[in-house]
């Protein structure tokens, strides 16, 4: 199995050092994850109780552990004897830039999906949702889809899963594709994002990049809306060299784009500056929008319907203070009413009052950490998760490295601890995305 | 060649003048935008359904109790293959299912070219209460339209000869606790597109069983199985088909898929 480590030095060693090169650089970029109940897709049954099993895709650290990327099974049930502990483990050997991850449809099968290496490893988590077991890996997206590269997540339709992929096999940038497999694991199409020299007719082609990241279907309106990050000649460099690249620099999504789901075509492409990464769809039954946070420009943006009939973009509020906080996920409550913003720069979780979807109006902010990531919260809104690891090579350095997973109880106005798995001291790595498990599904 | 081009040219305009007549004649524009499906549907043959995996064949009961293979009734038609059991109490789920072929049904009446290449099947997956007699009589319930597409309702003679169907079409069925408000079992809705060679096409649930899109795809196949037949494509070939083209010269990876 490929992997690609590189030991060079990350250069921020603190959260001053940190936001100083930050300022100076005007940029960076993070990569996110989904998977809190309340993003799950629409196709599938959620855990609406108490999840019992946090599933954790983590990055492999050299010289840690067996130093393989893993997926980690954490207790969360209050009422257990193992509540906050680490009760199994699965190293799938070496180390792939273990990203995000996604259930099947039938919520039987995890697919977690390695950056790098473009694997693709599948896990059932029905026969023992405790311990997930191991089934096999899918090797051939780059042949198969004919170039795409980088796959990002799973998100599941019916019978299939739909792959948003980061990159492509020629030269590595961030032109690529939405790649579907049927839950068998067989192949089943690829959908390129449009470009300027190959827009196909799409409304706002002047802007399209070509990029993707997310992607995430409304079905009571028949469209799909993906966002734009970068391509693996970016997201696989450390972060100093990146920096100190004002070329490479330009090289990020500026971009979402509006499918047609049903034909799987694109509409609209929107021009949304500074990597606009989570689409996070609203839930209400006339709730006609998403959100997104662009790391780079620390904004909300909101994608929405008008009076009209036509889909539009706004910029709705800005993350943080003036020099920005680069806001990598996003976590909408099932409500619609709260908006939960994970920000990378200064390690806090913003909360958002959303309620007014076009003035989103911060209600709280708290230190989760020296870094985080990624923050998922159950459906009923009372539990969250976050989690701290962004890259193998844009991971702080230092005492900054901080590796954990941290739980949460919301209470409406602040979030108050309740437990954290440190995941250096338990030799795992770094942990990434977060889905939720629970034996109720099964009976 | 110079024999060829004219015959081609006439095919082409048969073709056109064929989808045009199709396109008059849509009578799932009829039916509204709701608040549940709130878009305008696709026009047929605009799009491609790839292949998911081929459709198993299994032994099963026709309601009037004789035993029959699923692919002897295919006969070429397409076919539209929904798994229910008849306690479902479930709005959004058996009850919606058997609703939304009943309107396929429907759209069907005033089409004969359409009614007569599709075939409609619902499938019980609680052969101990939905003997062929109970099928019969949910049937009666739901299919009272002559003319249109023929409708079959199935059972299977044990759970055994089912548990094969089941898991070859990926249908999760498992019991529901004591007491619960819709019924024995939980499942997932589900409502598969099958197309003459024996072949899923396409996979609905809930959010996607819409029967604007449900015959929209009837006809896209339909107008696929009008085409000449296509050779062979390696997958990065499908890939271009699905995606346009790809935007990627030719890459180590394609490289290699074609050498």
């Amino acid at each position: 199995m490929r992997r690609l480590v590189n030991n060079h030095r990350n250069p921020f060693t603190s959260r001053h050092s940190l936001l100083n090169a930050l300022t100076s650089a005007s940029l960076l970029i993070s990569s996110p994850l989904h998977a809190d109940e309340t993003c799950v897709s629409p196709y599938m049954a959620h855990i609406e109780g108490q999840e019992e099993y946090v599933y954790v895709w983590t990055l492999g650290i050299e010289g840690l552990g067996d130093g393989s990327d893993k997926l980690v099974t954490v207790d969360v049930n209050p009422k257990s004897s193992d509540y906050g502990k680490v009760i199994s483990s699965y190293s799938v050997g070496g180390r792939q830039e273990a990203h995000h991850g996604g259930f099947t449809d039938d919520r039987k099968q995890f697919w977690a999906a390695g950056l790098d290496s473009s694997s693709i490893f599948i896990f059932d988590v029905r026969s023992q949702p405790a311990r997930p077991q191991y089934l096999k890996t899918l090797t051939d997206l780059p042949i198969k889809s004919g170039g795409a590269t980088g796959p990002h997540g799973a998100f599941a339709l019916p019978g299939r899963m739909l792959i948003p992929c980061l990159s492509n096999s020629r030269d590595q940038s961030g032109r690529t594709a939405l790649v579907e497999y049927s839950n068998e694991g067989e192949y089943l199409a690829t959908h390129w994002m449009p470009t300027k020299d190959n827009s196909r007719g799409v409304a706002g082609s002047e802007f399209a990049d070509g990029y993707a990241y997310d992607a995430r279907v409304l079905p009571r309106k028949n469209v799909m809306l993906s966002s734009s990050f970068t391509g693996t000649a970016n997201y696989m460099r450390p972060l100093g060299e990146l920096l100190q690249d004002a070329v490479a620099m330009k090289n990020f999504g500026q971009t979402m784009t509006l499918w047609d789901f049903h034909t799987r075509k694109p509409k609209k492409v929107f021009h949304v500056p500074g990597a606009p990464l989570e689409v996070r769809w609203a839930w209400g039954p006339n709730h006609n929008y998403a959100f997104t946070a662009t790391a780079l420009t620390s904004k909300l943006w909101l994608v929405y319907e008008d009076a009209n009939g036509e889909w539009q973009a706004k910029e709705v509020a800005h993350v943080g203070g003036e020099k920005g906080v680069f806001p990598v996920d996003i976590s909408l409550s099932a409500d619609d009413r709260t908006l939960f913003v994970g920000c990378f720069g200064d390690g806090k979780c913003r909360v958002f009052d959303v309620s007014h979807p076009r003035e989103p109006r911060q209600i709280h902010e708290q230190s989760i950490g020296r870094q985080v990531n990624m923050v998922s919260q159950s459906w009923d809104g009372k539990r969250l998760y976050f989690t701290s690891s962004l890259l193998a090579n844009w991971d702080k350095q230092g005492e900054d490295n901080e590796q954990f997973l941290r739980a949460y109880d919301w209470n409406g106005r602040e979030l108050k601890p309740t437990f954290s798995v440190d995941f250096t001291m338990e030799k795992l790595g770094r942990p990434h995305a977060m889905n939720f498990g629970s034996s109720k599904l099964y009976n | 060649m110079k024999a060829f081009l004219p015959q081609f040219a006439l095919c082409v305009m048969t073709l056109a003048s064929a989808h045009a007549d199709v396109e008059s004649r849509r009578s799932e524009l009829s039916l509204p935008r709701t608040a549940e499906y709130d878009y305008d549907v696709p026009k047929p043959g605009t799009y491609t359904l790839p292949v998911l995996k081929p459709a198993a064949d299994g032994a099963v009961l026709g309601s009037d109790g004789k035993p029959v293979r699923l692919h002897e009734l295919v006969d070429g038609r397409i076919i539209i293959l929904s798994f229910i059991y008849t306690r479902c109490a479930d709005p959004r789920a058996c009850l919606r299912a058997s609703g939304v072929l009943s309107q396929l049904q429907q759209l069907t009446l005033a089409e004969p070219a359409v009614a007569t290449n599709l075939l409609l099947l619902t499938l019980s997956f609680d052969p101990t209460h939905d003997t062929p007699e109970v099928m019969s009589r949910y049937g009666s319930v739901f299919n009272g339209k002559q003319g249109g597409a023929e409708w079959l309702f199935l059972t299977t003679g044990s759970r055994d000869q089912l548990a094969p169907l089941l898991d070859r079409y990926g249908q999760q069925v498992d019991r529901a606790r004591p007491g619960n408000a819709t019924g024995p079992y939980n499942h997932p809705l589900r409502v598969y597109l099958i197309d003459g060679q024996k072949r899923i096409r396409n996979i609905y649930s809930y959010g996607l069983l819409d029967p604007r899109l449900v015959i929209t795809d009837v006809r896209t196949l339909l107008m696929e199985a009008a085409q000449p037949k296509v050779a062979t494509q390696t997958p990065a070939q499908a890939a271009n088909q699905n995606g346009t083209e790809s935007p990627l010269p030719r890459s180590a990876a394609t490289r290699k898929l074609v050498q």
